[in-house]
This record gives C-alpha cells, sequence and structure tokens, in this order.
C-alpha cells in the first residue's frame, strides 16, 4: 500500500542573491512498512523534502512552486494551515536529529509528550500522561513514570533521543521522517533509534523517509534510495542495487569516498572531489558536470533526465523503477559490471 | 530555599553597610553643610545648631552615632528623645536636618506609602501592557500591527515622562473630565501619574519581550512544538515565551526598584507627595540624614528585587538551581 507519493516537487527560496531551487522535480513513493532514503550533500534539498512533507516550507520561508504530496486521499499541498497542523505528529511525524535542542528545556518531558495526545487526539492531561509514560516504556526508557516530571537536562543524552523518539512516535503516525536522526549520537544509542524505528515499520506498517549523508546506515538500513544532487534526484534504486553497481559517476564517486575514509563517519560526503554545487549560480547542463571525470561537451549543454539504461548489453540486470540522470550512465554502470565480474 | 534566602540576607545587610558607609562619607567630603546654604547665621548660632546636630563630633563619631546601634549622645542634646540605643541598626534613620520637627523615619513613613502605591502600579500596567504588546508584536512581526506597536514603544521610550503626563492630563483630565487633574486622597487620582510613570517601563518591557521572543522563536524546540502539530498559540504562549520573557524579567527588577522610589517629575505635575522629591532635594540641601535614608530604602529595595529576579529566574529555568545562586 502507498502511503505517500511526491510529485513534481518544486521548492523555492528567495535568498538576497537570487532564487534558487531547494528541490526540483522532486517525485517518490513511499509504501507501508518501506524505509525511502534520501542522500545527498548538505544543500541537496533532502532537508527541505522533508520540510515540505511536514508542510513546513512556508515556516522556513520557502515557497512549494508546483508539485503534489498525496496521503490518505489528499494533496497535502492543497490543505490549509489548520488542517496540516492536525497531521503533524498525528499522522505525519517529524524524528528529529539533536535532542538536546530539540526538547524544550522549560518542560517536562511529560508535558512535551502529553500535549501532542491532547491537541491530536482530544486526551485530557491526565490520560495523556498515562500513555506518554506508557511511549517512554517502550522506547526503553527505565521508569517512566517517575521520568515524565523530568526537564530534559535530567535526562541522560542517551535517554533524551529516546524520549524525543517517543515523542515523535507517541500518537503513532504513519509516516516518519528521520532527518538524520543518528547524526548526533553514539553508536550505541544510533543502533537503538534504528531499531525503534524498524519496529514502527514491522509491527505497525509505518513507512519511514531517512534523510541522511550516512552511506553505511543507508545501506544498512533502507529499502530503496534516492541519491539528490542540487536538489534534484540524480539517481533512484533499490538500496543493495545501488552502491554496489551505481549507475551515476555521483553515486559512484560517494561510494568511494565512503571507502576511502573509512572511520571518519561524519565527513564520507564531503570527500568527493570538487565544491558542491551552488544553488543561486547552478552550471548549465549537468549540475554535476563540474565535478565529473566522465563530463562531455553534452553535459555541458543538456541535462540529462532520470531514465533507464538504453541498452541491455552492458549486462547489468534492469531492474524496474531504477533510474539515473546521466548521459554516461552505460559506461559507469558498465565498469561497475566489469569490475564485479572480474 | 532556606541556604537561598539566608545568603540573601546577609548579602543584603552587607550592602547595605557598604552603601551607607560610602554614601556617609561621600555627603561629608561634599563642601558645603545642611546650614551653610541659608542665610547666613551669627557663628554663635551656628555653632550651636551644628553642635544640635553633632556636626561637631569628629566623623567617625558622627559615623558610629548614625549606624547605632548604641547612642553616644550622653549629653542628652536630642532632649526627649533621649535613649541608650539609636541609629540605623536601631531602626532608627535620625532626625531630619531640614525638616527640623521631623524625623526622618517621620518623613519616609509618610512619602514611602504613596509612592510604592504609585509604583506597583506603574508596574503592573508596565507588565501588563509590556508583555501583551511585546507577545503581539514578536507573534506578528513584520506585520502593520508590530511595525505600529514598535512605534508606540520606541515613542514611550523616547518621550520625556512630564510629557506623556501633560498629555494624559490634558486628555483624560481636562477634555474627557474622566480623571481629577492632581492631588493622592483617592484610587483614581492615582491612574494618570502611574499610567505616565509606568509608560517607559512598559515601553523598554514591550521591546525586549519582543526581541527575546523572536529570538526564542528561531529555537530548535520551537520548531519542534511547530512539527508537533500544537496551535501557534500554544507555540507561542508554551513554547516560546518562557526563554523569551528571561531578558525583561531580568530588566525589571532594577526598574522596579526605580519606579517603587518615586519620580520627582511625576509627584510634582500631580501632587503627590511622594520620596522621589527628597530624594533630590535632600541632596541638593545637603539633608544628610534624609539623603542616607532615601539611599537606604533604594539600595534594599534593588538588593530585594534582584533577589526576587534571581528568584523568578529559576522559576522559569529549571536548569537554574536555587542552591546555586
Ligand atoms: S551527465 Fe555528464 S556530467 Fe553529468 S554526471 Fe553524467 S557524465 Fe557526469
Amino acid at each position: 500500500m502507498t502511503l505517500l507519493q511526491v510529485d513534481n516537487l518544486r521548492v523555492r527560496y528567495d535568498t538576497p542573491r537570487g532564487p534558487l531551487w531547494a528541490v526540483d522535480q522532486l517525485s517518490f513513493k513511499l509504501e507501508s512498512g518501506e524505509m525511502v532514503a534520501l542522500v545527498g550533500e548538505s544543500g541537496s534539498g533532502k532537508s527541505t523534502t522533508a520540510l515540505a512533507i511536514l508542510g513546513l516550507v512556508p515556516y522556513s520561508g520557502g515557497t512549494v512552486e508546483t508539485g503534489e504530496i498525496w496521503y490518505g486521499g489528499r494533496n497535502l499541498l492543497a490543505l490549509d494551515e489548520r488542517e496540516f497542523r492536525k497531521l503533524r505528529a498525528s499522522e505525519i511525524a517529524l524524528v528529529f536529529q539533536d535532542a538536546s535542542a530539540a526538547l524544550n528545556p522549560f518542560l517536562t518531558i511529560g508535558l512535551q509528550l502529553a500535549e501532542v495526545l491532547e491537541v491530536h487526539r482530544g486526551l485530557s492531561r491526565r490520560e495523556a500522561l498515562k500513555e506518554s509514560a506508557r511511549a517512554l516504556g517502550d522506547v526503553g526508557i527505565p521508569d517512566p513514570e517517575s521520568r515524565l516530571h523530568a526537564y530534559p537536562h535530567e535526562l541522560s543524552g542517551g535517554q533524551r533521543q529516546r524520549a524525543l523518539i517517543a515523542m515523535s512516535l507517541v500518537a503513532k503516525p504513519k509516516v516518519l521522517i528521520a532527518d538524520e536522526p543518528t547524526t548526533a549520537l553514539d553508536p550505541a544509542v544510533a543502533l537503538a533509534v534504528l531499531d525503534l524505528l524498524k519496529r514502527e515499520r514491522e509491527e505497525r506498517g509505518a513507512g519511514v523517509v531517512l534523510v541522511s549523508h550516512d552511506l553505511e546506515l543507508v545501506h544498512a538500513t533502507a529499502n530503496r534510495v534516492h541519491v539528490m544532487y542540487a536538489g534534484r534526484v540524480i539517481e533512484q534504486a533499490d538500496a543493495h542495487e545501488l552502491f554496489e553497481r551505481p549507475w551515476h559517476p555521483y553515486t559512484a564517486a560517494l561510494w568511494r569516498a565512503r571507502a576511502r575514509i573509512g572511520g571518519e563517519r561524519q565527513h564520507r560526503l564531503a570527500a568527493v572531489p570538487g565544491a558542491p554545487a551552488e544553488l543561486t549560480a547552478l552550471p548549465p547542463g549537468c549540475a554535476f558536470h563540474p565535478r565529473c571525470e566522465l563530463a562531455t561537451d553534452r553535459c555541458r549543454r543538456e541535462r540529462p533526465d532520470l531514465s533507464g539504461l538504453r541498452r541491455a548489453e552492458t549486462g547489468v540486470s534492469l531492474s524496474s523503477g531504477r533510474r539515473a540522470a546521466c548521459f554516461e550512465k552505460e559506461r559507469v554502470a558498465g565498469a561497475h559490471a566489469e569490475a564485479f565480474d572480474a | 530555599m532556606k541556604r537561598f534566602v539566608l545568603r540573601r540576607a546577609l548579602g543584603l545587610v552587607l550592602t547595605v553597610w557598604i552603601v551607607v558607609t560610602t554614601a556617609f562619607l561621600m555627603m561629608r567630603v561634599v563642601p558645603g553643610g545642611p546650614f551653610s546654604a541659608e542665610r547666613r547665621l551669627p557663628a554663635a548660632v551656628l555653632a550651636n545648631v551644628e553642635a544640635r546636630y553633632h556636626l561637631d563630633w569628629p566623623i567617625w563619631r558622627q559615623y558610629l552615632q548614625y549606624l547605632g546601634p548604641f547612642n553616644l549622645d550622653s549629653q542628652g542634646l536630642l532632649g526627649d528623645r533621649e535613649r541608650p540605643f539609636g541609629g540605623v541598626l536601631a531602626g532608627d534613620l535620625g532626625p531630619s536636618f531640614r525638616y527640623r520637627d521631623y524625623t526622618v523615619n517621620q518623613i519616609l513613613g509618610e512619602s514611602l506609602p504613596l509612592s510604592l502605591a504609585l509604583g506597583s502600579l506603574a508596574l503592573a500596567w508596565a507588565v501588563a501592557f509590556g508583555t501583551t504588546f511585546g507577545i503581539l508584536a514578536a507573534a506578528r512581526r513584520g506585520t502593520k500591527l508590530d511595525l505600529s506597536l514598535r512605534l508606540v514603544a520606541a515613542l514611550g521610550i523616547a518621550l520625556p515622562s512630564f510629557v506623556i503626563a501633560g498629555l494624559l492630563v490634558l486628555v483624560f483630565s481636562l477634555a474627557l473630565g474622566w480623571s481629577p487633574v492632581a492631588g493622592s486622597s483617592t484610587f483614581a487620582h492615582f491612574i494618570l501619574p502611574s499610567l505616565a510613570l509606568g509608560a517607559p517601563v512598559a515601553a523598554y518591557v514591550a521591546r525586549l519581550v519582543r526581541t527575546g521572543l523572536i529570538e526564542s522563536l528561531s529555537q530548535d524546540y520551537v520548531r519542534t512544538a511547530v512539527a508537533k502539530g500544537l496551535p501557534y498559540s500554544t507555540v507561542i504562549l508554551r513554547h516560546a515565551a518562557r526563554g523569551g520573557l528571561l531578558p525583561a524579567v531580568s530588566y525589571l527588577g532594577p526598574a522596579a526598584a526605580g519606579v517603587l522610589t518615586g519620580s520627582l517629575v511625576i509627584e510634582r505635575i500631580f501632587a503627590i507627595p511622594g520620596t522621589g522629591s527628597h530624594f533630590v532635594a535632600s541632596a541638593l540641601s545637603r539633608d544628610y540624614t534624609l539623603a542616607l535614608g532615601v539611599t537606604i530604602v533604594y539600595s534594599v529595595l534593588i538588593y530585594s528585587l534582584n533577589a526576587l529576579v534571581d528568584f523568578a529566574y529559576t522559576r522559569l529555568d529549571p536548569r537554574i538551581a536555587l542552591e546555586e545562586l
């Protein structure tokens, strides 16, 4: 069952240096129980996409120019703010990345969870707190009843993160947007967070949109991956196919850079040679061409569209739905196919 | 809590002692005395008067006599007020040098309640209007409402209080006849002066609340509140307001002390015999004891209100522990 479908999304921000399109021609689907990853460098549009799904683009100062986001038979982008508000946290929830900043330091954990249920489920404070304690227990916080009265600074870092996840899950949303859910965490807590997300998918059929630059994480957890560059999806594929046999030079570079850097978790993407595209001054043709080793004259003039492979004789199996936006994808795919065959 | 109160009480005593000592010495260092400005007195009379107020004593003895608690005036020059104890430590601020038949305690006892009443009312306006307008402006920032509120606040800060007072009297007393012009006999007499006195404070509070709130609106946790689908009013009042009010709270401590001790200008305009006029007049006329008395009241107020602000901080921000202050 398709939970969420994004069609042809285009988001504009007006900056002092001119307009920029943080997201352009973005389309993807999220099935029930699935985890779809959006991958890219910062500025690739992956976080803006997350904001758009929550209807928070106007809040961040941007404009959704075109596009539709379908959820439960309704186009979310046609909803007014009041209606959209009712969906946030109850149907579509954001899983925040930095628990020390995302929790309100002035309010108790209990209140911050309970208010979600009060607003969306119409529960009384007492019922909502009871339910909140259950949610805290579900994410593995010991003695949840007493933690209700704690302020965020009174919890350990790991517990704060768990409490934050519990807050995202407390109203049992169908779609979870996880924006770098593990970046600020130590590995043990990160694993726990991923486990929780997995449980939501398996037990309740929730869908997760994972926004991340952590390729290992994406490789290990996501079903499908959309690689974004300069606001556009430049390659989409099943997770295991994507990195093992990339079609797009950028995807290949990302994966190689990961291998080179090894242990340095945070800096994998920065290791792709060249500077990320400037959104206010995108190069003509393929936005990646200034950094691409395979760039030809055509790449500098024309923009490639997302499409499947043209020739079957490269030896790469044509999986349905797999696409890349590159004129030379046959060469990239072929090279990797040979490497694997050898 | 107990420790906090104890420490602040100790701090208060120490602070007031330092203030009294410094003020006492400074008053004596400044040229001129309480009786030198008047019509030149015959030398014998002057000596007599000065002896009556112990101005012929060495400074250290005057100081000890003023501070108390022992009355060093063994000859009983103060006539029927002779007693073993006296001075500030015994709660006696001494006789006024200018108002010959009054003690400083009597003068303050009459004027301070008026100033405190006026000041409290002014503070109430300032807090009520200041926070409401500040929150409104921040919640609707960039709109016409925000712009007009900011303009009003700028006026409130820029206009001297006597201009505001004059305008208020002109409109509400003279044109509309809703309010008495001057005096202090009924509650209605206090409305206009307290509005005039509170206006600049309200304007500052509105400004601080607005900027504080806008600052806290950009915090991650406020974004969280929005992403949780909470109504905008809850986002502002529950999630953003706490952090946004803190700067205004710290401003209000010292501002309250200033407002509560009265304002010379406002008291003159509305003919309210409060403490504000004594503060200025006593310093100019070298009424040593009255000036010191007013200074003590002022420093006690400032110190206590600052302690109150610290206490309020711990109520507003759970990360600040009372015991650490
Ligand atoms: S289209 Fe050209 S420039 Fe762009 S990625 Fe492919 S080969 Fe490189």
